[in-house]
């Protein structure tokens, strides 16, 4: 399991957000606001924890006028995971928020 | 082409050749892809390759080990320091302990040779440069530190790369302070007519008890300000690239267990005692009280040796006379600022810290 950072957590929340629909690294980067040298570090810890796939964008770079991109997607476990990380996050926060503990 | 994406392409290839090679490739390809997309401006654009080629990578260390070990060698390099000072300002024979006490500090600062001469350079560099409140020593400049910094530098990199034998590692970290010594003071000689024959003689007779009266005398002077330093550094740098032996565990079959004897035994209750007393008051070795505490008592300490330090160095008149005998006590400068001074007390602690913690994680 990764170790759960605030950033690990803006990540995999940004993958929920995306309701299974893949993202690559720059969407990634807007959704969340982490620089590029903290993204991909996660992603690739991600990756070897087996929360996260990746593929190749299939797809001809000379028609498209740019290089194939590479998507990721949370996996069934990461998705389980991510979804009791955030919530726990959400259940310690709350008394903070002033929302009353889910 | 443009420049600025040149420069990122660049940027992208050293960060990824900081990745393990099965997943490097991908990578690069991935981030050159992206590139493209990751803006318009010039900021943009290097602000993307830039942030890979700085990041630590996923299994690589993080800001913070990476901030303790620039912390370590620049707390080697204010102990370096200090240590010289209270060799000038004493006895030459206490090198020795000094030198020693370098070496300990290397064992434990966990770092590469490589990466100790350049994590030393920039800090040596700020301490000899501008260390000296008053400017008592009139080649003390950028032209004759910055020399001598780089030389060494250059020189201890190439003997620690190239060099694996104890005695060619001793001979090459001797040639790199000689070296060092004629690079920083060929402005001296020059301005004092000193013949260029006898520079390799400087390092040397700079370590030795000076004769006045000469031409050179003052040049001799000026070299033992950055000498000391430069050679307790090279120690550090030595103590890491030199081959360490594992210690063994293995016994002989059948060899019966030596009973200590009442002295041993004594020693070793001693010890013990010794050691539940210090772990009753500062806790077990790296817990938070342990750490918070040997960190305050360091800082605390290291601002009692600026203020010492400064008192001494207050009076040019005074310590223009000391200048001649080598006994000039090299000033903490930076240090009679606050923020100097808290700097200093900083990287003290964190030089504390670094070599008290355990060596595995706990």
């Amino acid at each position: 399991m990764p170790r759960m950072t605030a950033s690990v957590l803006k990540v995999v929340a940004a993958l929920l957000a995306a309701g299974g629909d893949e993202r690559y690294g720059l969407q990634l980067m807007q959704a969340t606001g982490l620089p590029s040298g903290t993204l991909y570090p996660i992603l690739v810890r991600l990756q070897q924890a087996g929360w996260v796939e990746s593929r190749w964008e299939q797809t001809d770079p000379a028609a498209e006028g740019r290089p194939a991109r590479r998507y990721y997607l949370l996996t069934a476990d990461g998705t389980a995971e991510a979804r009791r990380e955030v919530a726990l996050m959400r259940q310690q926060m709350s008394p903070f928020l002033g929302e009353a503990p889910a | 082409m443009t420049l600025t994406l040149r420069l990122a392409h660049l940027l992208l290839r050293a960060a990824a050749r900081r990745w393990p090679p099965d997943i490097s490739a991908d990578l690069l390809r991935e981030w050159q892809a992206e590139l493209s997309a990751a803006g318009s401006s010039r900021f943009q654009i290097l602000g993307y390759a830039g942030s890979l080629a700085v990041a630590p990578t996923a299994d690589g260390p993080s800001w913070a080990t990476r901030f303790a070990t620039v912390a370590t060698a620049a707390g080697a390099t204010l102990l370096a320091g200090a240590l010289s000072n209270a060799v000038h300002a004493t006895t030459a024979i206490l090198l020795l302990p000094a030198a020693l006490l370098m070496a300990l500090a290397a064992w434990r600062a966990r770092m590469s040779p490589a990466a100790a001469v350049l994590l030393l350079t920039p800090p040596l560099f700020v301490f000899l440069f501008i260390g000296n409140a008053v400017s008592v020593m009139p080649f003390m400049g950028f032209q004759d530190v910055a020399p001598a910094v780089a030389t060494w530098a250059v020189a201890m990199l190439a003997t620690i790369r190239l060099l694996r034998r104890v005695p060619a590692l001793l001979l090459g970290s001797t040639i790199s302070l000689i070296a060092a010594t004629a690079a920083g003071s060929l402005h001296a000689a020059h301005s004092l007519g000193v013949s260029l024959w006898s520079a390799p003689m400087w390092f040397p007779l700079s370590l030795l008890p000076p004769e006045t009266g000469h031409a050179s005398a003052l040049l001799l002077a000026n070299a033992a300000v950055m000498t000391t330093p430069l050679l307790l550094c090279t120690v550090f740098v030595l103590a890491l690239a030199l081959p360490r032996r594992t210690p063994t565990t293995t016994r002989t079959p059948g060899r019966a267990v030596v009973v200590p004897t009442l002295p041993r035994r004594a020693l070793t209750t001693a010890r013990a005692t010794g050691r539940a007393v210090v772990v009753l008051i500062l806790g077990e070795p790296g817990s938070p009280r342990r750490q918070a505490t040997l960190g305050a008592a360091t800082a605390l300490a290291a601002v009692a040796v600026c203020e010492a330090t400064l008192l001494a160095t207050a009076d040019p008149t005074a310590l223009a006379g000391r200048v001649l005998d080598h006994s000039a006590v090299f000033g903490f400068g930076f240090a009679a600022h606050p923020t100097g001074q808290a700097v200093t007390a900083l990287l003290a602690a964190a030089l504390t810290l670094r070599l008290t913690e355990p060596a595995t994680p706990r």
